[in-house]
């Protein structure tokens, strides 16, 4: 028995680098699987134009018909395993589409068809946050590195490269007049001016800032991750008013009739006054809510990152109805035609339309394979 | 589970060592490494104690006694020999220990690079979920850049003049991941168990060189200091196995037992 035991161990001794090496190599290959598309992933861009939604996400831009949820068209036909989409779309002023992708690269496309108009060539500096049009009818596309590229857009080629300061843009830019509004990662709202391409001012809000801005009845807003909403003064960029919020504002908080909306992801959708930031409601939700509110009307809507989506009244904060979908809300939400599109992640979809009277789900997309 | 229990200790182990040092995130990955191998020393000093024990049988009278005595009946050879480590107190087990250990903390590393250093929304968001509450949120977004390299990026260094970018570290971990193998004196039997055992190492240095090029450069960064630290501990020990360093070079040959 002594004898069988110990002839075990000992070829368990012969066998057991080779094993350890096998795991090891296994899990080489596993990490190595790891550095492909994965760490690329985000959630996707939304943009709506008439009765049309247009989806940006990994490899595709799609266009959908709000009523049905059926698809349009897509861009490209076949998908390129080096350019994914995950910005907002900008539906031009001409009704084209206009997307950055994470490869550097803008395409302009026909709205209507999806074809290319064109494309510029990517500098593998990553265009997380949506392009936005100049005054001078230019697009202007942030990039990872710090850049504002500013794109020509009738030929797409690249007309000038404004440096930032190595700030990063996650966010939508707000456009005023010959200025350009930008809110950072790095903590700073920057204003460009489009035209000279010079930096007018700069102001430190002391935390990231990854929904974008908003501009509206002469303030700047701005949420960040200070647990902290910003009114600033475009014309200098002074703080005209700071409020705190149960956590990470997300979100570039949403202005109607003079009152600005807001989720954290300490869970929480308030409504402050835009005039001076004082509270006028709060609701605590059940989840970190990182996409942002919409409001349509008298109704302000919240998703939250476990799915769960309420509605509630815009004057008290009252709930209206609540849906529950799969994976997490993510990005914007938007209110159009009695329908509420709900971008979500780790589903089976990448879309839902929702019935925005009573919650209900009308339809759900999912992006083509 | 597996996110509460390694992942997220992980990534605000390395965040509490960026504060540390001044939002350096390479000397905040160089500190950990170092802080791993401490943790991990007793575990590694004991394993390397029983290999040295086992070399040690292995290179006496005894145990060649018993290979001529049994040549002929490997399964009684095999038992033999296994009587004689665990009578010397010999594990020849022990030698996988550390790295076994080391596997879910490379893992668990990479993923927490991976999160550290979000390059999109969707790794930030998934940040801010891990991130333990005391830690003020000016600290996003953390400062990738450590000497040359982006350490959420591979690293490729371009030099001027050269018309292709070089993968200074991969290199680095490729020559470290196969010195700090090679310096383990092996005392082998024959021929063969010296091949294979030249083969695995040559093998185990390929998948690490590829982890490397393939990767965040944190994470060769890792590797690097680990190899470093590895061959510092075999040279403090006094048994170092130069010769074996050049791959053509034969495993040391058994030397007569006393």
């Amino acid at each position: 028995m002594q004898r069988n035991d110990s002839g075990e161990s000992m070829n368990r001794m012969m066998k057991i680098r080779p094993v350890a090496a096998a795991v090891l190599a296994l899990a080489a290959v596993l990490l190595s699987g790891c550095a492909g598309g994965a760490p690329n992933f985000s959630w996707a861009g939304l943009a709506v134009k008439g009765d049309t939604a247009f989806v940006a996400h990994n490899y595709f831009v799609s266009a959908l018909r709000i009523d049905t949820g059926q698809m349009v068209w897509k861009y490209p036909a076949e998908a390129d395993r080096a350019v994914t989409y995950y910005s907002d779309p900008l539906v031009d002023s001409g009704g084209n589409l206009v997307v950055g992708a994470y490869n550097g690269s803008v395409v302009k496309l026909n709205a209507d068809t999806g074809m290319k108009i064109w494309a510029t060539e990517g500098d593998g500096q990553k265009i997380i946050g949506p392009v936005a049009e100049g005054p001078d009818g230019d697009y202007y596309a942030s990039s990872e590195s710090g850049e504002l590229l500013v794109i020509d857009s009738e030929a797409g080629t690249i007309l000038r490269r404004i440096a930032l300061g190595k700030l990063s843009t996650w966010g939508r830019m707000a456009v005023n007049g010959e200025k350009i509004y930008i809110a950072t990662i790095e903590h700073k709202v920057v204003a460009v001016n489009a035209i000279e391409g010079t930096i007018d001012w700069t102001t430190d809000t002391g935390a990231a800032i990854a929904g974008g801005v908003n501009l509206v009845d002469g303030k700047l807003v701005v949420g960040t991750f200070a647990d902290k909403v910003f009114a600033l003064d475009p014309q200098g960029g002074a703080v005209l008013w700071e409020t705190p919020t149960d956590g990470w504002v997300w979100q570039a908080p949403v202005i109607s009739d003079s009152t600005l909306y807001a989720t954290d992801l300490g869970g929480v959708l308030r409504a402050l006054a835009l005039e001076d930031g004082s509270p006028l409601w709060t609701v605590k939700l059940t989840a970190p809510a990182q996409a942002g509110p919409a409001v349509d009307g008298d109704t302000v809507f919240a998703g939250e990152s476990k799915g769960m989506v309420r509605a509630f009244s815009a004057a008290d904060g009252a709930q209206q109805w609540e849906a529950q979908l799969e994976g997490g809300v993510h990005g914007e939400l938007l209110a159009v035609g009695g329908k509420l599109l709900v971008v979500v992640a780790n589903a089976k979809y990448t879309l839902a339309a929702l019935n925005a009277e009573s919650g209900a789900v009308l339809w759900t997309y999912t992006e083509p394979s | 589970m597996w996110d509460t229990f390694i992942i997220n200790p992980l990534i605000n182990a390395l965040l509490f060592l960026y504060q540390l040092f001044g939002g350096s995130f390479g000397l905040a990955i160089i500190v950990f490494t170092i802080i791993i191998r401490l943790a991990t020393y007793p575990l590694t000093a004991s394993s390397q104690k029983s290999m040295k024990k086992m070399q040690e049988l292995q290179s006496s009278k005894e145990w060649k006694d018993i290979q001529e005595k049994y040549k002929k009946d490997k399964e009684k050879l095999q038992a033999e020999q296994m009587k004689m480590l665990q009578a010397g107190g010999a594990n020849p087990l022990g030698g996988c220990l550390p790295t076994l250990i080391q596997l879910p903390i490379l893992i668990g590393l990479y993923q927490a690079i991976g999160n550290v250093i979000p390059s999109t929304p969707m790794q930030l968001f998934s940040l801010s979920q891990r991130i333990y509450e005391f830690f003020p949120s000016t600290l996003i977004p953390l400062q990738k850049n450590f000497l040359w390299m982006n350490l959420a990026q591979p690293e490729h260094l371009v030099i001027p003049g050269i018309p292709f970018p070089i993968p200074v570290l991969a290199i680095l971990v490729m020559i470290t991941s196969w010195v700090s193998q090679r310096i383990i004196p092996v005392v082998t039997t024959d021929a063969q168990s010296g091949q294979t055992n030249l083969i695995m190492n040559l093998f185990m240095v390929i998948f690490i060189t590829q982890i490397s090029l393939t990767l965040a450069s944190g994470l060769s960064v890792y590797f690097v200091i680990s190899n470093l630290l590895s061959i510092l501990q075999y040279m403090l020990m006094g048994k170092v196995a130069w010769r074996q360093v050049w791959p053509f070079g034969a495993s040391a040959p058994p030397k007569p037992a006393k």
